[in-house]
């Protein structure tokens, strides 16, 4: 659906090229940064409006999704990621694409940062599933380009 | 790591208090939440 790039964080080393002892919370922080990437692609590389009619079927699985994905929301909003002078600011960067998607669904001039806090407010609550459903890669895409930005500017996982 | 957890060590990233190995930890957490996710979402 979308697509995205980040750049990813590399590991502190030594003269000799060795890991420094000092960044093994390091790797493991870039092992979880490059598995998050992962899944957020393959998730927003699904068909969600075919899965999201297939899952009508199935309406408890379908609760079970929302309800996981409004807890991902829900931790995301709590670390400060949908802090909405980043989170609009970096979806736009991010693709224009994704924010003419969240304008069609929810109006053009709506605020992404307060649209998407799926787990309050009347907005959120009214939200439909499919439109969850459907709002899913965004949400997941602005939040792993929030956790970017967060250890870019705060951890600086680079090269000594 | 249950919710209530994740959500104290979220709070910790908000404030630019959480060290580096609780970020790991939520990192972990976070993607065993979204490969649940996946998972149900290809569910036959």
């Amino acid at each position: 659906m979308f697509g995205i790039n980040f750049n990813k964080p590399s590991i502190k080393k030594d003269k000799k090229g060795n890991v420094a002892e000092s960044s093994v919370e390091d790797i493991k922080i870039a092992e979880g940064v490059k598995e998050m990437d992962e899944k957020i692609n393959s998730i927003q590389n699904l068909d969600l409006k075919e899965i999201s009619k297939k899952l009508e079927g199935n309406p408890s699985l379908k609760e079970k999704i929302v309800n996981n994905f409004r807890k991902v929301s829900r931790i995301a909003e709590s670390a400060g990621l949908f802090a909405a002078d980043k989170f609009d600011a970096i979806l736009e960067k991010v693709s224009p694409e994704v924010k003419a998607t969240v304008e069609m669904l929810l109006g053009a001039g709506t605020s992404i940062a307060g649209s998407i806090a799926l787990n309050s407010g009347e907005e959120g609550a009214a939200m439909s599933t499919e439109k969850i459903l459907i709002l899913m890669p965004v949400i997941l895409i602005g939040i792993g380009a929030s956790i970017h930005g967060f250890f870019k500017s705060d951890i600086e996982l680079t090269n000594e | 790591m249950d919710e209530k957890a994740m959500l104290v060590i979220a709070d910790k990233i908000k404030n630019k208090t959480a060290t580096k190995e609780e970020i790991a930890s939520f990192l972990k957490e976070y993607n065993k939440l979204l490969t649940e996710i996946k998972e149900d979402l290809v569910a036959k």
